[in-house]
Parts: structure tokens; C-alpha cells; sequence
């Protein structure tokens, strides 16, 4: 086999060989517990060169900079909206007067227990509203025969009874509601039926690049879809900037949705999407569906997602009528410079 | 994370899809997917042990991504020896992932990765996935039962 570096376990466990892990461990806080041991064992040695050699190799990638950069930006956003959701007081208070208004059966018992008399008022009045309960419901089971022998005596009124208001529930007719409506076209698709990640390739670079939340591209990148689907569906894909504007990539300006069969494959196939001029926060949706739909539909589910979250495209991740994939960029002048 | 202490995931991270794919380009693909889903993560949950988030991350992409091209599982002849097969080319044609999964389970493979690639003891495994050393043991040692049956068959 290729790789004879790899000892097996049973062989080291007879020497106190660190394991990667706790390689790895050490090298993230900074200490060298092992540097002894690994400079004089012969086998240690082989490992660490190994993964020097790879940690160069890495660092020496042209990309590796502005990927950690981007995750640095990504992870920076997530602690900042974790930690507004720590600042806000309301589930706190909401706990705190939850927990005081109850008590739980313990401390009822100790209470009852301090206070005889009040305990046997208390068993007499919850027998009271069980016999009052009781004899409701004989009244409510006996009640449609009383009302049918009732009606059947002639010449007798029955005394006008204080009507309660009745709730009239209008229930659609299935007949009158549009197909459309009857079944959103996406919501029979399974949640892992279909990955995606979103690729670019800025000009000037070597490689294309995974596309993080709100990475900052500038106009003129090249994008790709990367699409993993496990079974036949009808896809879309559109994207919404801030001003509400949609413009629809796959099918370009076409109008009915393109028929993927399973299996990965880049989108589009041949070749790649340029970004347009157009400089602010962008979301993209990957629209999929069993059936096939048209951008009209799409369009439309977008436009209500984008008024239902108040236009703020980081907010409005999902559609009403479609599963989905979508992607929040950034666009800038050039990239990561703002 | 500072950018500093990103860079030595990312690099941590490489070198362990490299030894599991032996494929460069595969590698940093697979660092940047499985990076790329650590921060959606954190943006849901607090993830408090980072490094052991990205381990066992790293495992499952690894292992779906032999599993998809046909490959084999990345352990040394040694390994082949110690569970006594005779003919340690043909065991080693018997090790394709897709058919391991299918024989023992995506779990187990990644046990034996865990135990075999990345040389880890029982008890780091054991805190991996927060169960017993003991279980962890006696899990992989009926495991190690399981494969030397079916490369000796």
C-alpha cells in the first residue's frame, strides 16, 4: 500500500507515542509536551516532518489566505448575532415569572401539610366542582334525546334559549382554488434530496473558491453551481438584491424550469455566470421542485418572502412554495477590501 | 478563533483529509467544505470543543467522498498483517469503502479510521463521540473480528 508511514496501534502502543490528536491539541495551545519524545523516537519523527511538509503545502496555496480570511469575517458575523441574542432580556424574564407563578407538587404538599385546616377545605371544594362536573355532563349526554322528545310534542313552544354565536368556518372549495395554490410545487421534495454549493472564480486568481455566507465578490466574478441531486427534479435558480430587482440565472432568461436528472454536476454546464454591476447584498435561490414551474411562480414566492421579511435579504432564507437552497453575497467595488 | 488559530485548523484540518483521500486537491476541497459548514454551524449552536467538531466532520466528508469515487480505506499493510490475512493485496482490494459501509456500517468505518489512520487510543475516541472506553474497545476489537472474517473469507 501507498502509505507505509502508518504504523499500526498494537506496534506503538508499547512506546508513549503521541497520537495526532494530541499533536494537534498541543499545537493549538501552544505547548510541546512531546517535543522530547518526538525528537528521539524515529517513527514520531517521520510523523511530524509528514505533517510540516503538509502544513507548508497548504499554506503556500494561493487561496489559503483569503479562505481563512473569509471564515474569519463569517465566524465574526455569527458570534456578533449570537451575541445579541444573549443581550436580549425577554426569554429570561418571560422564565423567571414562569417558574414563580408555578409550584411544583412538592411544595404544594409541604404547604397543605403546614396548614391542616386549609387542606380540608381545599379537598372539599375540589369535590364539590367534580360532583358540579359530574352532573354537567349527565346534563350535556341526556340532552339531545330531551330535545327530540321536546320537538315531538305538538302545540308546545319550547322556551327561546340565549343563542351562543356560531363560528362560521368557510372552507375553501377545492374546485375554485387554482392548482397552483391546491399544491405548492415544491413542497413534496425531500429536505436531502439535493445538495449545492456555490462556487467563484475571481479574475486574477489561479483557482475557483466555495462561496462562505456573505463572501464579498466584486462584479465581473464567475460563479458556478455545484449541484449533488439524488433524484430527478425541476430546478430554478434567481437572485433578489436589495432594491427587490430578480433576475433569473438558470435557465437564463428562460422561463420554465430546467429538468436535472440525479448526480453532481456543475451548473451551468459548460462555462460559468458573471456577475453583474450591481454592488450591495444579493441573495440566490436554488429553487427545486417535483414537477415542472414556471419563473413566474418562483417570482412571485420571492417578491412575498422579500415583503414578508421586511426587505432585509438576511432574513429571508427560505420560500413559502418551494424547497430551497440560497446563498447571501456581498457585492463590492473589489473584493474583500471593504 | 483569531485569524492565526484559523489557519492552523485549516492546515490541521488538510493535512488529515490528505492522509484519509491521498489526493491534494480533493484535500483542500474537503477543508473548505468542511470549514465552510463549521461556521454555518456556529452561527446555529456553540460548538465548545472545535477540534473534536472538526474531526469527526472531517471523518463522515472523507469517508462519503471515497465511498462515491470506489476507493479504497487508507490503512497500512501492518494493519492487514495484524488482523492475519495471508494474501494482503487481495485484502487490500477488499477494502473499498462503498462495499465496507455496506458490509458494516458508516459508523464503524469511521471507527476504524479513527483507530487505524489516525493512530488515536481508546480513550480519545471514546471522548470523540462521549461514550465509555470501554465500550469503545470492546466495539472495535468485535469490529476488528467482523473484517478479519470478511478478508479471510
Amino acid at each position: 500500500m501507498k502509505n507505509k508511514m502508518i504504523s499500526s496501534p498494537k506496534q506503538r502502543q508499547s512506546e508513549p507515542c503521541p497520537s495526532e490528536l494530541q499533536l494537534d491539541l498541543s499545537l493549538l495551545q501552544k505547548t510541546s509536551p512531546h517535543q522530547e519524545h518526538t525528537q528521539s523516537c524515529s517513527q514520531c519523527q517521520k510523523l511530524v516532518n509528514l505533517r510540516e511538509k503538509h502544513f507548508a503545502e497548504v499554506s503556500h496555496r494561493p487561496d489559503f489566505e483569503a479562505f481563512a480570511q473569509s471564515i474569519k469575517d463569517s465566524l465574526a458575523l455569527s458570534s456578533s448575532s449570537s451575541r445579541f441574542q444573549k443581550e436580549s432580556p425577554e426569554p429570561h424574564f418571560s422564565e423567571k415569572r414562569a417558574t414563580n407563578r408555578m409550584l411544583s407538587i412538592k411544595g404544594w404538599g409541604s404547604f397543605l401539610r403546614s396548614w391542616p385546616k386549609l387542606s380540608w377545605v381545599a379537598a372539599s371544594l375540589i369535590l364539590f366542582f367534580f360532583a358540579s362536573d359530574l352532573h354537567r355532563l349527565e346534563f350535556t349526554t341526556r340532552s339531545p334525546q330531551n330535545h327530540s322528545s321536546k320537538s315531538k310534542r305538538p302545540g308546545k313552544n319550547p322556551a327561546p334559549k340565549s343563542r351562543k354565536r356560531q363560528v362560521s368556518i368557510k372552507r375553501a372549495n377545492p374546485r375554485m382554488t387554482p392548482i397552483s395554490k391546491r399544491n405548492p410545487p415544491g413542497l413534496f421534495v425531500p429536505k436531502n434530496a439535493l445538495h449545492v454549493r456555490l462556487l467563484h472564480y475571481a479574475k486574477n486568481t489561479q483557482n475557483s473558491r466555495l462561496t462562505s455566507h456573505l463572501e464579498k465578490l466584486a462584479p465581473g466574478t464567475f460563479i458556478q453551481f455545484d449541484l449533488r441531486v439524488f433524484r430527478k427534479l425541476h430546478l430554478m435558480i434567481a437572485s433578489i438584491n436589495q432594491k427587490g430587482e430578480i433576475s433569473l440565472f438558470v435557465p437564463l432568461e428562460g422561463q420554465k424550469s430546467l429538468l436535472v436528472s440525479s448526480g453532481v454536476q456543475p451548473l451551468p454546464a459548460n462555462g460559468s455566470l458573471e456577475l453583474d454591476k450591481y454592488l450591495g447584498l444579493e441573495r440566490i435561490f436554488v429553487a427545486v421542485s417535483l414537477r415542472s414551474f414556471h419563473a413566474g411562480q418562483l417570482k412571485t414566492s420571492m417578491k412575498k418572502a422579500f415583503h414578508k421579511a421586511k426587505k432585509e435579504l438576511s432574513k429571508m432564507s427560505l420560500l413559502e412554495d418551494f424547497r430551497v437552497v440560497s446563498f447571501l453575497i456581498q457585492k463590492v467595488p473589489s473584493a474583500n477590501k471593504q | 478563533m483569531d485569524n492565526e488559530q484559523i489557519k492552523t485548523y485549516l492546515r490541521i484540518l488538510y493535512h488529515r483529509c490528505l492522509k484519509i483521500l491521498q489526493n491534494q486537491d480533493w484535500a483542500w476541497d474537503a477543508t473548505q467544505e468542511i470549514m465552510t459548514r463549521y461556521t454555518e454551524n456556529a452561527r446555529r449552536t456553540e460548538i465548545r470543543e472545535p477540534l473534536y467538531y472538526l474531526y469527526r466532520a472531517s471523518t463522515n466528508h472523507c469517508i462519503d467522498l471515497l465511498a462515491e469515487a470506489k476507493k479504497t480505506i487508507p490503512v497500512s499493510s501492518s494493519f492487514l498483517e495484524s488482523l492475519g490475512s495471508q494474501n494482503t493485496r487481495a485484502a487490500e482490494g477488499r477494502l473499498i469503502v462503498e462495499r465496507l459501509i455496506a458490509r458494516f456500517g458508516k459508523d464503524e468505518i469511521a471507527l476504524l479510521l479513527h483507530r487505524y489512520v489516525d493512530q488515536m487510543t481508546y480513550k480519545e475516541i471514546a471522548t470523540l463521540y462521549g461514550k465509555s472506553d470501554r465500550g469503545i474497545k470492546f466495539k472495535i476489537e468485535r469490529l476488528e473480528q467482523q473484517v478479519q472474517k470478511f478478508l479471510n473469507r
